[in-house]
């Protein structure tokens, strides 16, 4: 199990991160995902940790979002929001390095892209961003994905290729 | 195809950015996401549902064997002869072999005939 949360835990975190754009939220969501597998599901097969894990951890995103959408109507209606509490001035620009890198322009421009295709990924829709998460980079096939987003087959399809579209339009500047 | 293989390249080119965000993620949240899998690791795995019956059965035949157990003691107490008499306690205590005892017969024979002539 150690083995396991070792090697899913930063990528874990960046889908957290992609998705929420808080980084103690995010952190916050690994570890109650990390503490529920082992608290419930340590004594499956192996092989079912992964798409467990990413379940929970989709699920914890997604309560994420609800509770943050109340909060947002709450304060809205208390009329104690501004602007920037509405999360739509919320800049995720990462703050990365790359050590590997060494020309300064290179650097800069994989940079810049690394920019854009985090702000593009975090305005995906939930569900859009997460089915393109889990297929492409995860490397989860549509049922397995299919089965952790809790919806069908037909719906990670869909949701997939409008992100892949969408993406593809908003970071055409980068990768044509 | 063409349009295909672009969709591709554009997906590597995608994973391959998130794979190196991931490589360089600063040391504090590093260490932050190692705490919380050590923290997450010391939590005991709770018992699977499918489980819950049997528990339950081995609890209820255990309060069952209890139950009887106490039910045969009040109201079929031991008597108090069926307890062994102290004086039996020299037999265990003894260093006698098990040769002397089973001759035990004889030898009170033998001391009565010796009385008797």
């Amino acid at each position: 199990m150690d083995q396991f949360l070792a090697g899913v835990e930063r990528r874990a975190f960046r889908i957290a991160h992609l998705a929420i754009g808080d980084h103690d939220d995010a952190l916050d969501l690994v570890q109650d995902t990390m503490i529920k597998l082992v608290e419930r599901y340590a004594r499956r097969e192996e092989s079912e940790w992964a798409p467990l894990f990413y379940r929970i951890l989709h699920n914890r995103i997604r309560d994420w979002h609800r509770r943050n959408w109340i909060r947002r109507r709450w304060r809205a209606w208390l009329s104690l929001n501004s602007s920037s509490d509405l999360g739509d001035s919320h800049d995720p620009l990462p703050e990365i390095p790359d050590p590997a890198v060494s020309d300064p322009g290179d650097k800069v421009d994989r940079t810049r892209a690394m920019a854009a295709l985090e702000t593009a990924l975090h305005h995906l829709p939930f569900r859009q961003q997460q089915a393109f998460l889990l297929r492409a980079w995860e490397g989860f096939d549509v049922a397995q994905t299919a089965k952790i987003m809790e919806c069908s087959e037909g719906s990670v399809k869909t949701h997939y290729s409008r992100a892949i579209h969408a993406l593809r339009a908003q970071l055409k500047d980068y990768w044509p | 195809m063409k349009h295909h293989d672009a969709e591709q390249t554009f997906i590597e080119l995608v994973k391959q950015h998130l794979n190196s965000s991931v490589e360089c993620l600063d040391a504090s949240t590093v260490a932050r996401l190692q705490r919380a899998r050590q923290e997450a690791l010391l939590v005991n795995p709770k018992r699977p549902f499918w489980l819950w019956p049997v528990s339950w059965a081995a609890t209820t035949c255990t309060a069952l064997v209890v139950l009887t157990l106490w039910w045969g003691s009040v109201f079929n107490p031991v008597e108090i002869g069926s307890i062994p008499p102290v004086e039996d306690i020299d037999l265990l205590v003894s260093t006698e072999t098990f040769d002397f005892y089973e001759d035990l017969d004889f030898y009170g024979w033998l001391a009565e005939h010796d009385q008797a002539s």
